[in-house]
């Protein structure tokens, strides 16, 4: 598999204060890459750092293989970017402000800006100058410059923040086009988990400063899924119960003592009935179901800011 | 560097503002020489003269007018948060600073290139077509300007440079005119603690600037007067260059 980006050790300190810590991400090629943390948790500057806004204390970056400081300028013209709120000249149309971009990029399709404006649907704007722009179009037409050329690597920060729920949706279907459609690998920082988990295909979870898990939503899929929690005296006879007298194989046993059971989760009475006519003392019967929410809550220990 | 050049002289150039600015000034210098004909009559030779030498003691101005075509081609990207964009494009921090100096040079000469053909161009008409024109005040004048040029130039990288390194386009524009009219100040208190501070006192840019008006004096040596006042131009020229480009180079770009 292709890397796209990946970080070793990256670790930045302001005042003294350790902001990123260690921190290790690996995105591959066509990923979607959902940066998940509370405010504060090192999301934004991990973000501002492979931009090349911030320079790291210590570790290193990999875009596209460069490494080295030139390399690193070179892939960061494949990159599209919105960092924190967007931001552009208040004097310029929408038009205007691309154009001005699309100079600097050295990008030499005349109707670039058209297309990235068309994409995101901001072709009516007329000379309606940024200052004059509600807090959704300005996020839009950071979009469009993110996307304006074709690039090979998306990052976005926070990109939802000041949009109605329409704009939501317009975002996600956005996105994933491009994902799908053009194959753009997208790193996403977001707070609303809900609306994060409709585009990413992995995660990265953040916690002051540290990555304390890296997995796909694949493995959070099945690992939020329905089942029923059973916790017994004897994990490993519960197990031969399941599969010789209800021939269940979808179950899992953790920590010696609990069972989770993905299958035949309508009929948990049949399942404890043949645990106790097995002699295996049921301590609790919990039907589970969860989202990426509540894993990440698990994962950090809870907290009010997430 | 082409591109963030183009760029750069793309945004000075679909915007009103450097219009509205080097038209205003040009007009007045217009009326000005209109309201002397009034007073003075038409094809008057020795008013061109006058307004030839004139020029000499205004050489000051541009030092602070370049002050504004620093803060739009540097200050507002603080201002506006939009130095992040160009930084994420993967445009070297160098090529930012080195090119906004440029464009914020090759502006303040097209500007400045207008006013002057505003004001000598609508003298002359005025006042000293037909006429001849004193080649004696013209060289004052040129004297003037050959000395003031790297002063000016001076001011354009000490104004990309403050702009550049300060989050607040507006501290920088405060400290870009101290330094312009009052560093005379801090250097006379330091020559209180220590007295070898004392022989900076002439060499701040307003007072190298006011200098130059003595080239039209009799008896006064114009080459020591223009070469010190271009040298110390050079000078503060390459310090501020220098200092902007190193602290921006590592500077956290919000």
């Amino acid at each position: 598999m292709d890397i796209a980006v990946s970080t070793q050790h990256l670790t930045k300190v302001y005042k003294n204060k350790a902001v990123v810590r260690d921190a290790d991400i690996q995105v591959n090629r066509g990923q979607v890459y959902g940066l998940v943390g509370r405010n504060g948790a090192g999301k934004t500057t991990i973000l501002r750092m492979l931009c090349g806004c911030a320079l790291p204390d210590q570790g290193t970056i990999s875009l596209f293989g460069a490494v080295e400081e030139k390399g690193l300028l070179m892939e960061r013209r494949r990159i599209g970017s919105v960092l924190e709120s967007p931001s552009f000249y208040p004097y310029f149309t929408a038009k205007q402000n691309l154009e001005y971009y699309r100079t600097i990029r050295g990008i030499p399709e005349d109707q670039s800006a058209e297309e990235a404006l068309a994409i995101v649907g901001l072709t009516n704007t007329g000379n309606k100058k940024f200052k004059n722009f509600s807090m959704g179009m300005k996020q839009k037409l950071g979009l469009a410059l993110a996307i304006m050329g074709n690039p090979d690597l998306l990052i976005l920060d926070e990109p939802t923040n000041g949009l109605d729920p329409m704009g939501i949706v317009e975002f996600r279907q956005i996105v994933a086009r491009l994902n799908q459609e053009k194959g753009i690998t997208m790193i996403i920082s977001s707070h609303i988990l809900g609306e994060l988990s409709q585009i990413a295909t992995h995660y990265g979870f953040i916690e002051n400063g540290r990555i304390i898990e890296e997995v796909s939503a694949e493995e959070i899929h099945q690992r939020c899924r329905k089942s029923i929690a059973f916790t017994v005296d004897d994990g490993a006879k519960a197990a031969a119960v399941l599969e010789q007298s209800l021939s269940i194989q979808d179950y899992e046993v953790l920590n010696g003592n609990q069972l989770r059971v993905y299958q035949s989760i309508d009929t948990p009475h049949l399942i404890t009935r043949a645990l106790v006519n097995a002699d295996i003392a049921v301590m609790s019967v919990v039907p589970q179901e969860s989202n990426l929410e509540n894993y990440y809550v698990e994962l950090v220990g809870g907290g009010k800011d997430a | 560097m082409l591109n963030y050049l183009k760029g750069e002289f793309y945004k000075v150039f679909h915007r009103k503002s450097f219009y509205v600015f080097t038209g205003v000034i040009s007009l007045l210098a217009i009326a000005t020489n209109v309201l002397s004909c009034f007073y003075g009559g038409l094809g008057q030779a020795e008013i061109f003269d006058q307004i030839l030498l004139m020029g000499l003691y205004y050489l000051v101005l541009p030092a602070y007018l370049v002050l504004l075509f620093t803060d739009w081609i540097s200050g507002e990207e603080s201002k506006n948060g939009t130095m992040k964009n160009a930084v994420s494009m993967g445009v070297s921090r160098s090529t930012i600073y080195i090119s906004k100096f440029l464009v914020a040079l090759a502006v303040s000469f097209l500007s400045a290139a207008a006013i002057l053909l505003a004001l000598y161009g609508s003298g002359w008409l005025l006042f000293a077509i037909g006429g001849g024109v004193s080649m004696e005040y013209v060289t004052y004048l040129l004297q003037g300007l050959m000395g003031a040029l790297p002063l000016w130039m001076a001011c354009v990288a000490m104004g990309i440079c403050l702009n550049s390194i300060m989050r607040s386009n507006i501290l920088a524009a405060f400290l870009s005119v101290g330094i312009i009219s009052i560093l005379e100040l801090p250097i006379m208190f330091l020559g209180k603690i220590w007295a070898g501070f004392e022989v900076l006192k002439p060499y701040t840019i307003m007072n190298q600037l006011g200098r130059l008006s003595m080239v039209a004096y009799p008896g006064v040596e114009a080459g020591s007067i223009v070469s010190t006042a271009a040298l110390t131009g050079l000078v503060y020229l390459v310090f501020f260059f220098l200092l902007g480009l190193l602290v921006f180079r590592k500077k956290e770009i919000r």
